[in-house]
Protein backbone atom coordinates (compact mmCIF):
# COMPACT_ATOMS: atom_id res chain seq x y z
CA UNK A 1 0.00 0.00 0.00
CA UNK A 2 1.44 3.54 -0.77
CA UNK A 3 -0.03 6.57 0.26
CA UNK A 4 1.58 9.42 -1.58
CA UNK A 5 2.05 11.93 1.00
CA UNK A 6 1.64 15.55 -0.12
CA UNK A 7 4.10 17.22 1.57
CA UNK A 8 2.52 20.53 1.50
CA UNK A 9 -1.07 19.22 2.84
CA UNK A 10 0.63 17.73 6.44
CA UNK A 11 0.79 19.29 9.35
CA UNK A 12 3.73 19.15 11.56
CA UNK A 13 2.70 19.01 14.98
CA UNK A 14 4.04 21.54 17.00
CA UNK A 15 3.09 23.26 20.32
CA UNK A 16 1.83 26.71 20.79
CA UNK A 17 -0.41 29.02 18.16
CA UNK A 18 2.69 29.73 15.74
CA UNK A 19 2.39 26.31 14.60
CA UNK A 20 -0.83 27.25 13.23
CA UNK A 21 0.25 30.91 12.01
CA UNK A 22 3.13 29.39 10.41
CA UNK A 23 1.16 27.80 7.52
CA UNK A 24 -1.35 29.96 7.39
CA UNK A 25 1.11 32.83 6.66
CA UNK A 26 1.65 33.47 3.06
CA UNK A 27 4.92 34.00 1.73
CA UNK A 28 6.22 37.37 -0.39
CA UNK A 29 8.57 36.14 -2.95
CA UNK A 30 11.51 38.85 -4.26
CA UNK A 31 13.67 38.12 -6.78
CA UNK A 32 17.33 40.18 -6.29
CA UNK A 33 19.71 41.15 -9.64
CA UNK A 34 21.71 38.46 -9.96
CA UNK A 35 18.71 36.19 -10.44
CA UNK A 36 18.03 35.26 -6.47
CA UNK A 37 14.81 34.03 -5.57
CA UNK A 38 13.87 34.69 -1.51
CA UNK A 39 10.68 33.79 0.20
CA UNK A 40 9.89 35.94 2.52
CA UNK A 41 7.40 34.87 5.51
CA UNK A 42 5.07 37.95 5.38
CA UNK A 43 5.84 39.65 8.35
CA UNK A 44 9.24 39.86 7.68
CA UNK A 45 8.46 41.14 4.49
CA UNK A 46 6.37 43.69 5.48
CA UNK A 47 9.18 45.14 7.61
CA UNK A 48 10.81 46.00 4.36
CA UNK A 49 9.35 49.21 3.20
CA UNK A 50 9.83 49.11 0.14
CA UNK A 51 7.97 45.98 -0.30
CA UNK A 52 5.28 46.45 2.04
CA UNK A 53 4.54 50.12 -0.50
CA UNK A 54 4.71 47.83 -3.53
CA UNK A 55 2.35 44.54 -2.35
CA UNK A 56 -0.14 47.21 0.14
CA UNK A 57 -0.53 50.02 -1.50
CA UNK A 58 -1.06 48.96 -4.88
CA UNK A 59 -3.02 45.95 -3.57
CA UNK A 60 -0.41 43.72 -6.27
CA UNK A 61 -1.32 39.84 -5.79
CA UNK A 62 1.48 37.93 -3.24
CA UNK A 63 1.53 35.51 -6.52
CA UNK A 64 3.90 38.34 -8.27
CA UNK A 65 7.49 38.32 -7.69
CA UNK A 66 8.70 41.30 -6.98
CA UNK A 67 12.23 42.45 -8.65
CA UNK A 68 14.98 44.18 -6.84
CA UNK A 69 17.25 45.22 -9.27
CA UNK A 70 19.32 46.59 -6.98
CA UNK A 71 20.11 44.40 -4.23
CA UNK A 72 22.73 41.15 -4.41
CA UNK A 73 21.53 37.89 -2.84
CA UNK A 74 23.98 37.94 -0.49
CA UNK A 75 22.59 41.44 0.80
CA UNK A 76 19.05 40.12 0.54
CA UNK A 77 20.21 37.01 3.31
CA UNK A 78 21.65 39.70 5.69
CA UNK A 79 18.76 41.69 5.09
CA UNK A 80 16.15 39.03 5.90
CA UNK A 81 18.55 37.78 8.86
CA UNK A 82 18.02 40.81 10.89
CA UNK A 83 14.54 41.73 10.15
CA UNK A 84 13.56 38.24 11.03
CA UNK A 85 15.43 38.74 14.32
CA UNK A 86 14.22 41.85 14.92
CA UNK A 87 10.54 40.31 14.42
CA UNK A 88 11.04 37.61 17.23
CA UNK A 89 12.75 40.19 19.41
CA UNK A 90 9.48 42.40 19.37
CA UNK A 91 7.74 40.11 21.29
CA UNK A 92 10.23 39.93 23.82
CA UNK A 93 10.62 41.75 27.29
CA UNK A 94 14.21 41.34 27.60
CA UNK A 95 15.56 41.53 24.52
CA UNK A 96 18.85 43.93 25.06
CA UNK A 97 21.35 41.57 25.56
CA UNK A 98 20.31 39.16 23.51
CA UNK A 99 20.10 42.34 20.51
CA UNK A 100 23.11 43.26 21.13
CA UNK A 101 25.03 39.73 20.82
CA UNK A 102 22.97 39.08 17.55
CA UNK A 103 24.40 42.61 16.76
CA UNK A 104 27.82 41.87 17.64
CA UNK A 105 27.72 38.86 15.24
CA UNK A 106 26.06 39.96 12.13
CA UNK A 107 28.65 42.55 11.72
CA UNK A 108 31.59 39.84 12.39
CA UNK A 109 32.87 39.24 9.53
CA UNK A 110 31.75 42.21 7.10
CA UNK A 111 34.50 43.70 5.86
CA UNK A 112 34.12 48.05 5.40
CA UNK A 113 33.34 47.97 2.18
CA UNK A 114 30.22 45.07 2.63
CA UNK A 115 29.02 47.05 5.14
CA UNK A 116 29.10 50.54 3.53
CA UNK A 117 27.26 47.82 0.13
CA UNK A 118 25.06 46.70 3.11
CA UNK A 119 23.78 50.45 4.04
CA UNK A 120 23.04 51.51 0.76
CA UNK A 121 20.59 48.32 0.38
CA UNK A 122 19.31 49.16 3.64
CA UNK A 123 18.74 52.66 3.10
CA UNK A 124 17.08 51.57 -0.97
CA UNK A 125 15.13 48.89 0.70
CA UNK A 126 13.92 51.40 3.16
CA UNK A 127 14.69 49.23 6.35
CA UNK A 128 15.26 52.57 9.39
CA UNK A 129 16.05 50.40 12.23
CA UNK A 130 18.65 48.48 9.83
CA UNK A 131 20.12 51.84 8.15
CA UNK A 132 20.77 53.21 11.23
CA UNK A 133 21.89 50.14 12.79
CA UNK A 134 24.62 49.78 9.76
CA UNK A 135 25.63 53.60 10.13
CA UNK A 136 26.41 52.81 13.87
CA UNK A 137 28.47 50.12 12.87
CA UNK A 138 30.35 52.23 9.51
CA UNK A 139 31.03 54.99 11.82
CA UNK A 140 32.92 52.81 14.68
CA UNK A 141 34.99 51.33 11.70
CA UNK A 142 35.78 54.64 10.31
CA UNK A 143 36.52 56.75 13.69
CA UNK A 144 40.04 56.16 14.04
CA UNK A 145 41.06 56.10 10.06
CA UNK A 146 42.53 58.57 8.23
CA UNK A 147 41.37 61.44 5.42
CA UNK A 148 42.79 59.35 2.90
CA UNK A 149 41.28 56.08 3.83
CA UNK A 150 37.75 57.61 4.19
CA UNK A 151 38.03 59.40 0.64
CA UNK A 152 38.89 56.23 -1.19
CA UNK A 153 36.08 54.50 1.02
CA UNK A 154 32.88 56.84 -0.02
CA UNK A 155 34.81 57.39 -3.23
CA UNK A 156 34.84 61.25 -2.36
CA UNK A 157 37.04 63.63 -4.45
CA UNK A 158 39.66 65.61 -2.83
CA UNK A 159 39.28 69.48 -4.29
CA UNK A 160 41.53 71.02 -1.99
CA UNK A 161 44.83 71.86 -3.75
CA UNK A 162 48.28 70.95 -2.06
CA UNK A 163 47.99 74.76 -0.26
CA UNK A 164 44.29 74.57 1.07
CA UNK A 165 44.59 71.13 2.21
CA UNK A 166 47.66 71.97 4.50
CA UNK A 167 45.94 74.84 6.12
CA UNK A 168 43.28 73.28 6.95
CA UNK A 169 45.36 70.19 8.39
CA UNK A 170 47.32 72.78 10.06
CA UNK A 171 44.31 74.03 11.98
CA UNK A 172 43.68 71.01 14.08
CA UNK A 173 46.87 68.82 13.95
CA UNK A 174 45.84 67.44 16.80
CA UNK A 175 43.25 65.72 15.33
CA UNK A 176 45.49 63.56 12.88
CA UNK A 177 47.33 62.01 15.43
CA UNK A 178 46.76 58.69 16.85
CA UNK A 179 45.16 57.06 13.65
CA UNK A 180 45.32 53.25 13.30
CA UNK A 181 44.99 52.06 9.52
CA UNK A 182 44.58 48.22 9.86
CA UNK A 183 42.95 47.14 6.43
CA UNK A 184 39.43 45.90 7.29
CA UNK B 1 30.76 39.15 0.39
CA UNK B 2 31.85 41.03 -1.90
CA UNK B 3 35.35 39.33 -3.94
CA UNK B 4 37.72 41.36 -4.91
CA UNK B 5 36.60 41.12 -8.09
CA UNK B 6 33.58 41.93 -7.26
CA UNK B 7 33.77 44.95 -4.95
CA UNK B 8 32.63 47.63 -6.91
CA UNK B 9 32.69 51.67 -5.66
CA UNK B 10 29.69 52.39 -3.62
CA UNK B 11 28.28 55.64 -3.63
CA UNK B 12 25.78 56.11 -0.75
CA UNK B 13 23.58 59.35 -1.01
CA UNK B 14 24.67 62.37 0.86
CA UNK B 15 21.83 61.79 3.79
CA UNK B 16 23.32 58.46 4.34
CA UNK B 17 26.77 59.67 4.67
CA UNK B 18 25.88 62.10 7.08
CA UNK B 19 23.49 59.69 9.09
CA UNK B 20 26.86 58.14 9.21
CA UNK B 21 29.07 60.95 9.77
CA UNK B 22 26.87 62.51 12.41
CA UNK B 23 28.18 59.25 14.89
CA UNK B 24 31.71 60.33 15.12
CA UNK B 25 33.50 61.34 17.95
CA UNK B 26 34.49 65.27 17.05
CA UNK B 27 38.18 64.27 17.00
CA UNK B 28 37.05 62.42 13.54
CA UNK B 29 35.01 64.83 12.56
CA UNK B 30 37.18 67.76 12.72
CA UNK B 31 40.11 65.72 10.82
CA UNK B 32 37.02 64.96 8.04
CA UNK B 33 37.24 68.50 7.55
CA UNK B 34 40.08 67.83 5.40
CA UNK B 35 38.20 65.41 3.00
CA UNK B 36 36.62 67.85 0.71
CA UNK B 37 35.45 71.24 1.06
CA UNK B 38 31.85 69.34 1.06
CA UNK B 39 32.50 67.79 4.07
CA UNK B 40 34.25 70.49 5.74
CA UNK B 41 31.17 73.16 4.94
CA UNK B 42 28.92 70.34 6.33
CA UNK B 43 30.51 69.42 8.98
CA UNK B 44 31.80 73.33 10.21
CA UNK B 45 29.00 75.48 9.03
CA UNK B 46 26.11 73.08 9.07
CA UNK B 47 23.59 73.51 12.08
CA UNK B 48 21.11 70.60 11.01
CA UNK B 49 24.19 68.42 11.30
CA UNK B 50 25.97 70.30 14.35
CA UNK B 51 22.62 69.37 16.02
CA UNK B 52 22.24 65.88 14.85
CA UNK B 53 25.48 65.00 15.94
CA UNK B 54 24.58 66.69 19.03
CA UNK B 55 21.66 65.25 19.57
CA UNK B 56 22.93 61.33 18.88
CA UNK B 57 26.27 62.15 21.03
CA UNK B 58 24.24 63.80 24.07
CA UNK B 59 24.60 60.83 26.27
CA UNK B 60 28.28 60.10 25.74
CA UNK B 61 29.70 64.21 25.10
CA UNK B 62 33.11 64.22 25.68
CA UNK B 63 33.61 66.44 28.47
CA UNK B 64 36.62 69.00 28.65
CA UNK B 65 37.89 71.62 30.82
CA UNK B 66 38.94 74.59 29.15
CA UNK B 67 41.91 76.44 30.90
CA UNK B 68 42.75 79.40 30.72
CA UNK B 69 45.71 81.50 31.76
CA UNK B 70 46.71 84.96 32.21
CA UNK B 71 50.33 85.32 32.52
CA UNK B 72 51.48 88.53 33.91
CA UNK B 73 55.23 89.81 33.42
CA UNK B 74 56.52 91.03 35.93
CA UNK B 75 59.19 93.31 35.27
CA UNK B 76 61.00 94.85 38.43
CA UNK B 77 62.61 98.32 36.84
CA UNK B 78 64.07 101.26 37.84
CA UNK B 79 60.80 103.17 38.61
CA UNK B 80 59.20 99.91 40.68
CA UNK B 81 57.97 96.36 39.92
CA UNK B 82 55.43 96.76 36.80
CA UNK B 83 53.12 93.94 36.07
CA UNK B 84 51.95 93.69 32.38
CA UNK B 85 49.04 91.42 31.30
CA UNK B 86 49.66 89.15 28.39
CA UNK B 87 47.46 87.94 26.30
CA UNK B 88 45.31 85.31 27.77
CA UNK B 89 46.40 81.53 26.25
CA UNK B 90 43.86 78.59 25.93
CA UNK B 91 43.79 75.03 26.56
CA UNK B 92 41.62 72.02 26.23
CA UNK B 93 42.16 69.46 28.51
CA UNK B 94 40.92 65.83 27.67
CA UNK B 95 39.38 63.15 29.58
CA UNK B 96 42.99 61.28 29.56
CA UNK B 97 44.31 64.59 30.72
CA UNK B 98 46.26 65.78 27.50
CA UNK B 99 46.25 68.81 26.35
CA UNK B 100 46.18 70.54 23.80
CA UNK B 101 46.47 74.59 22.60
CA UNK B 102 43.31 76.54 21.39
CA UNK B 103 43.28 79.46 19.30
CA UNK B 104 41.12 82.29 20.73
CA UNK B 105 39.43 83.60 18.01
CA UNK B 106 39.34 87.75 18.49
CA UNK B 107 41.07 90.84 19.74
CA UNK B 108 41.65 92.25 22.73
CA UNK B 109 42.49 88.72 24.26
CA UNK B 110 44.01 90.32 27.58
CA UNK B 111 42.21 89.01 30.74
CA UNK B 112 39.71 87.01 29.24
CA UNK B 113 36.75 85.70 31.65
CA UNK B 114 34.93 82.43 30.80
CA UNK B 115 31.79 83.39 32.12
CA UNK B 116 29.02 80.60 30.96
CA UNK B 117 29.30 77.17 29.13
CA UNK B 118 26.53 75.16 27.59
CA UNK B 119 26.12 72.00 24.55
CA UNK B 120 29.69 73.07 23.85
CA UNK B 121 29.57 76.80 23.75
CA UNK B 122 31.72 79.17 25.78
CA UNK B 123 30.35 82.92 26.77
CA UNK B 124 33.38 85.18 27.73
CA UNK B 125 34.40 88.74 28.26
CA UNK B 126 36.94 91.46 29.85
CA UNK B 127 35.30 92.82 32.59
CA UNK B 128 36.22 96.24 33.90
CA UNK B 129 35.78 96.57 37.70
CA UNK B 130 35.68 99.95 39.16
CA UNK B 131 36.48 101.62 36.25
CA UNK B 132 36.25 105.75 36.97
CA UNK B 133 33.38 107.68 35.14
CA UNK B 134 33.79 111.28 35.24
CA UNK B 135 30.85 111.71 37.73
CA UNK B 136 32.71 112.31 40.61
CA UNK B 137 33.25 109.49 42.91
CA UNK B 138 31.05 106.96 40.86
CA UNK B 139 32.53 104.17 40.00
CA UNK B 140 31.15 101.22 37.92
CA UNK B 141 31.83 98.04 36.12
CA UNK B 142 31.06 96.68 33.09
CA UNK B 143 31.64 94.67 30.55
CA UNK B 144 33.22 94.68 26.88
CA UNK B 145 34.40 92.43 24.13
CA UNK B 146 31.43 89.35 25.40
CA UNK B 147 31.35 86.71 22.74
CA UNK B 148 30.51 83.19 21.70
CA UNK B 149 32.81 80.86 21.47
CA UNK B 150 32.89 77.22 20.72
CA UNK B 151 36.64 76.19 21.16
CA UNK B 152 36.28 72.66 19.19
CA UNK B 153 35.20 73.89 15.80
CA UNK B 154 36.88 77.87 16.22
CA UNK B 155 33.20 79.38 15.73
CA UNK B 156 32.83 83.18 16.94
CA UNK B 157 30.44 85.35 17.46
CA UNK B 158 30.40 88.86 19.21
CA UNK B 159 27.20 90.07 21.61
CA UNK B 160 27.39 93.51 22.10
CA UNK B 161 27.92 95.12 25.30
CA UNK B 162 24.83 95.59 27.82
CA UNK B 163 24.18 99.30 27.47
CA UNK B 164 23.40 99.84 30.99
CA UNK B 165 26.25 99.96 33.29
CA UNK B 166 25.90 97.37 35.86
CA UNK B 167 25.64 98.73 38.97
CA UNK B 168 27.03 102.27 40.13
CA UNK B 169 28.52 101.98 43.70
CA UNK B 170 29.26 105.51 45.15
CA UNK B 171 32.08 105.36 47.18
CA UNK B 172 32.37 107.92 49.84
CA UNK B 173 35.98 109.14 51.55
CA UNK B 174 35.54 107.67 54.56
CA UNK B 175 33.91 104.34 53.57
CA UNK B 176 36.34 102.91 51.33
CA UNK B 177 35.31 99.55 52.04
CA UNK B 178 33.02 98.23 49.18
CA UNK B 179 29.41 97.35 49.67
CA UNK B 180 29.17 93.65 49.63
CA UNK B 181 28.94 93.69 45.78
CA UNK B 182 29.51 91.26 43.66
CA UNK B 183 28.38 89.93 39.77
CA UNK B 184 27.33 86.84 38.76
CA UNK B 185 26.48 85.15 35.73
CA UNK B 186 25.41 82.34 33.37
CA UNK B 187 24.54 81.18 30.03
CA UNK B 188 22.46 78.35 28.93
CA UNK B 189 19.59 77.21 26.32
CA UNK B 190 16.10 77.96 26.82
CA UNK B 191 14.72 74.24 26.10
CA UNK B 192 11.50 74.72 24.64
CA UNK B 193 12.78 77.46 21.59
CA UNK B 194 16.34 76.50 21.45
CA UNK B 195 17.32 80.03 21.70
CA UNK B 196 20.49 80.46 24.10
CA UNK B 197 20.16 83.63 26.97
CA UNK B 198 23.25 85.08 29.03
CA UNK B 199 22.73 86.10 32.25
CA UNK B 200 24.71 89.32 34.20
CA UNK B 201 23.10 89.62 37.91
CA UNK B 202 24.91 92.45 40.17
CA UNK B 203 24.22 92.07 43.96
CA UNK B 204 24.56 95.14 45.45
CA UNK B 205 22.35 95.36 48.61
CA UNK B 206 19.59 97.11 47.17
CA UNK B 207 17.25 95.89 44.47
CA UNK B 208 18.13 93.08 42.16
CA UNK B 209 17.82 93.21 38.56
CA UNK B 210 18.99 90.86 35.99
CA UNK B 211 20.38 91.69 32.51
CA UNK B 212 19.54 89.02 30.21
CA UNK B 213 20.93 88.98 26.35
CA UNK B 214 18.44 86.67 24.03
CA UNK B 215 21.40 85.13 21.57
CA UNK B 216 17.87 85.48 19.10
CA UNK B 217 17.07 88.36 19.34
CA UNK B 218 20.39 90.28 20.10
CA UNK B 219 19.43 92.39 22.55
CA UNK B 220 19.77 93.07 26.29
CA UNK B 221 16.87 93.54 28.67
CA UNK B 222 16.22 94.29 32.02
CA UNK B 223 13.94 92.12 34.30
CA UNK B 224 13.52 93.24 37.76
CA UNK B 225 13.70 90.23 40.28
CA UNK B 226 12.87 89.89 43.81
CA UNK B 227 15.39 90.64 46.19
CA UNK B 228 16.66 86.94 47.65
CA UNK B 229 18.81 86.14 50.22
CA UNK B 230 19.83 89.71 51.76
CA UNK B 231 23.36 90.72 52.46
CA UNK B 232 24.44 87.03 51.52
CA UNK B 233 26.75 86.37 48.15
CA UNK B 234 26.40 83.82 46.75
CA UNK B 235 29.02 81.30 46.62
CA UNK B 236 30.03 81.53 43.12
CA UNK B 237 29.84 84.00 40.50
CA UNK B 238 29.39 81.53 37.43
CA UNK B 239 25.78 79.86 37.87
CA UNK B 240 25.33 76.35 36.95
CA UNK B 241 23.21 75.11 34.26
CA UNK B 242 20.70 72.66 34.20
CA UNK B 243 17.61 71.41 32.88
CA UNK B 244 16.80 74.98 31.25
CA UNK B 245 17.73 77.74 34.31
CA UNK B 246 20.85 78.50 35.77
CA UNK B 247 21.81 78.26 39.43
CA UNK B 248 23.67 79.62 42.36
CA UNK B 249 23.56 78.86 46.26
CA UNK B 250 24.98 80.69 49.33
CA UNK B 251 26.93 79.48 52.40
CA UNK B 252 25.57 77.95 54.60
CA UNK B 253 25.31 78.86 58.66
CA UNK B 254 24.26 75.59 60.77
CA UNK B 255 22.06 77.00 63.22
CA UNK B 256 21.68 80.35 61.80
CA UNK B 257 21.14 80.39 58.09
CA UNK B 258 19.69 77.87 55.87
CA UNK B 259 20.21 78.60 52.19
CA UNK B 260 18.21 77.20 49.17
CA UNK B 261 19.36 76.83 45.61
CA UNK B 262 18.17 79.82 43.63
CA UNK B 263 17.39 78.97 40.26
CA UNK B 264 16.54 81.71 36.76
CA UNK B 265 14.39 79.94 34.48
CA UNK B 266 15.89 81.38 30.91
CA UNK B 267 12.56 80.83 29.73
CA UNK B 268 10.14 82.53 31.67
CA UNK B 269 13.13 84.74 33.12
CA UNK B 270 12.06 84.55 36.91
CA UNK B 271 13.84 83.30 40.06
CA UNK B 272 12.48 80.62 41.90
CA UNK B 273 13.75 79.21 44.94
CA UNK B 274 14.93 75.11 45.83
CA UNK B 275 14.72 73.18 48.46
CA UNK B 276 18.42 71.72 49.52
CA UNK B 277 19.09 67.93 50.67
CA UNK B 278 18.50 67.78 54.21
CA UNK B 279 21.58 66.62 55.84
CA UNK B 280 21.01 64.17 58.31
CA UNK B 281 24.01 64.97 60.89
CA UNK B 282 24.38 68.68 61.08
CA UNK B 283 24.18 68.14 64.31
CA UNK B 284 27.20 65.72 64.54
CA UNK B 285 30.00 68.38 64.42
CA UNK B 286 30.11 67.94 60.67
CA UNK B 287 30.11 71.50 60.22
CA UNK B 288 29.11 71.65 56.29
CA UNK B 289 29.94 75.53 55.69
CA UNK B 290 30.20 76.06 52.34
CA UNK B 291 28.20 74.79 49.37
CA UNK B 292 28.97 75.51 45.96
CA UNK B 293 26.76 73.83 42.71
CA UNK B 294 29.67 72.08 40.61
CA UNK B 295 28.48 71.01 37.16
CA UNK B 296 27.71 67.06 37.12
CA UNK B 297 28.51 65.52 33.87
CA UNK B 298 25.10 64.33 32.82
CA UNK B 299 22.89 66.98 33.24
CA UNK B 300 21.04 67.01 36.68
CA UNK B 301 21.76 69.66 39.38
CA UNK B 302 24.16 69.22 41.97
CA UNK B 303 25.60 70.45 45.20
CA UNK B 304 28.54 70.17 47.26
CA UNK B 305 28.82 70.54 51.00
CA UNK B 306 31.90 71.31 52.56
CA UNK B 307 33.39 70.96 55.77
CA UNK B 308 36.23 73.55 56.34
CA UNK B 309 39.40 71.33 55.67
CA UNK B 310 37.97 67.88 55.83
CA UNK B 311 34.91 66.01 54.27
CA UNK B 312 33.16 67.21 50.84
CA UNK B 313 29.52 65.73 50.61
CA UNK B 314 28.38 65.38 46.66
CA UNK B 315 24.63 65.37 46.27
CA UNK B 316 22.78 64.85 42.91
CA UNK B 317 18.94 66.16 42.06
CA UNK B 318 18.16 63.11 40.48
CA UNK B 319 14.44 64.24 39.22
CA UNK B 320 15.02 68.18 38.81
CA UNK B 321 12.84 70.34 40.96
CA UNK B 322 11.87 67.13 43.20
CA UNK B 323 13.27 67.92 46.42
CA UNK B 324 12.76 64.77 47.91
CA UNK B 325 15.03 63.51 45.10
CA UNK B 326 18.23 64.66 46.27
CA UNK B 327 20.92 61.96 46.45
CA UNK B 328 24.60 61.71 48.10
CA UNK B 329 26.48 59.88 45.44
CA UNK B 330 29.58 60.14 47.61
CA UNK B 331 31.71 62.14 49.70
CA UNK B 332 35.57 62.42 50.27
CA UNK B 333 38.21 63.63 53.22
CA UNK B 334 40.93 65.65 51.88
CA UNK B 335 43.10 64.85 54.47
CA UNK B 336 43.01 60.98 52.85
CA UNK B 337 45.03 62.88 50.02
CA UNK B 338 47.57 64.50 51.63
CA UNK B 339 49.85 64.26 48.39
CA UNK B 340 47.44 66.06 46.42
CA UNK B 341 46.05 68.73 48.72
CA UNK B 342 49.08 69.34 51.36
CA UNK B 343 49.33 72.34 52.92
CA UNK B 344 46.08 73.60 51.05
CA UNK B 345 43.28 71.49 52.49
CA UNK B 346 40.87 74.36 53.66
CA UNK B 347 38.29 74.51 50.77
CA UNK B 348 39.57 78.21 49.76
CA UNK B 349 41.78 76.83 47.96
CA UNK B 350 40.13 74.53 45.83
CA UNK B 351 37.46 74.15 43.40
CA UNK B 352 35.69 70.89 41.85
CA UNK B 353 35.11 71.46 38.10
CA UNK B 354 33.12 68.97 37.08
CA UNK B 355 31.88 65.57 38.85
CA UNK B 356 30.44 62.12 37.45
CA UNK B 357 28.16 59.72 39.08
CA UNK B 358 30.84 56.78 38.99
CA UNK B 359 32.63 58.99 41.80
CA UNK B 360 35.04 61.12 39.74
CA UNK B 361 35.66 64.53 40.42
CA UNK B 362 38.06 67.27 38.60
CA UNK B 363 39.07 69.52 41.09
CA UNK B 364 40.96 72.94 40.56
CA UNK B 365 44.11 73.79 42.84
CA UNK B 366 44.38 77.44 42.94
CA UNK B 367 47.36 77.89 44.96
CA UNK B 368 49.37 75.04 43.50
CA UNK B 369 47.82 75.96 40.26
CA UNK B 370 47.19 72.30 39.17
CA UNK B 371 44.01 70.49 37.75
CA UNK B 372 43.66 67.00 38.82
CA UNK B 373 41.31 63.82 39.14
CA UNK B 374 40.19 62.15 41.88
CA UNK B 375 38.17 58.79 42.08
CA UNK B 376 36.33 58.44 45.27
CA UNK B 377 35.29 54.85 46.45
CA UNK B 378 32.83 53.69 49.18
CA UNK B 379 34.20 51.88 50.92
CA UNK B 380 37.99 53.30 50.72
CA UNK B 381 40.03 56.17 50.47
CA UNK B 382 39.93 58.15 47.39
CA UNK B 383 42.82 57.90 44.79
CA UNK B 384 44.54 60.79 42.80
CA UNK B 385 43.98 59.10 39.12
CA UNK B 386 45.79 62.44 37.19
CA UNK B 387 47.35 65.61 37.41
CA UNK B 388 48.15 68.19 35.13
CA UNK B 389 50.20 71.23 36.47
CA UNK B 390 51.08 74.71 35.10
CA UNK B 391 54.47 75.67 34.26
CA UNK B 392 56.00 78.34 36.01
CA UNK B 393 57.99 80.12 34.14
CA UNK B 394 60.42 82.48 35.98
CA UNK B 395 59.90 86.51 35.30
CA UNK B 396 56.14 85.40 34.95
CA UNK B 397 52.58 85.03 37.48
CA UNK B 398 50.09 83.11 35.86
CA UNK B 399 46.49 83.47 36.89
CA UNK B 400 44.70 80.79 35.57
CA UNK B 401 40.98 79.41 35.55
CA UNK B 402 39.42 76.52 34.89
CA UNK B 403 35.90 75.34 33.24
CA UNK B 404 34.08 72.79 31.82
CA UNK B 405 32.54 72.63 28.47
CA UNK B 406 31.56 69.96 26.00
CA UNK B 407 32.90 69.09 22.42
CA UNK B 408 30.36 69.36 19.84
CA UNK B 409 29.76 71.33 16.66
CA UNK B 410 27.13 73.75 18.04
CA UNK B 411 27.11 77.43 16.26
CA UNK B 412 24.62 79.84 17.03
CA UNK B 413 23.36 82.35 14.08
CA UNK B 414 25.44 84.91 13.16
Amino acid sequence: MSTSTDNNASITQESGPSAAVQDIQKKIVVRTADGEVFNLKEEVAMEIDIIKTFFQEDSISYETVMPLPNVEGWEMVKVIEYCTKHVELKHKVDGYKERKAFQALFVQNLSTKSLLALTNTANYLEVKYLLDFLCQAVSEQIKNKDVDYVRELFGVENDFNDEEYEQVKAEAPWAHENLNNDLH
Amino acid sequence: MLTKEEQRDVHLPEHVVLNILCRLPLKSLIRFTCVSKRWRSVIISDPQFANSHFQLAASQLRRNVLISTHPILISKGTLGTTHTMLPSRFHSLDDDFSVRSLTFPSEPNRDIVVMGSCNGLVVFGKFYRHALVPLGQLYCDYYKTLGIWNPSTGFFRNIPSPSLQIGMIKLTDEKKERHMSCVYYGFGQVSASGDYKFVVIPNFGGFMEVQVFSVRTNCWKVVKAPYLSPYRLWSKQWGTYSNGAVHWVSHREPGIFEPSVYAFDLANEEFREMPLPVLSHNEDGMKMTQVRTPVLVGGCLCVMFQDFDECSEFWAMKEYGVPASWVKLFCFNVRDLPVVFAPFFSCYYWDPIFIAEDGTVVIKLHKKKELVRIKCHKEEKPVCTERYGLEEVPGFKCLFDASLYDETLVSVPE
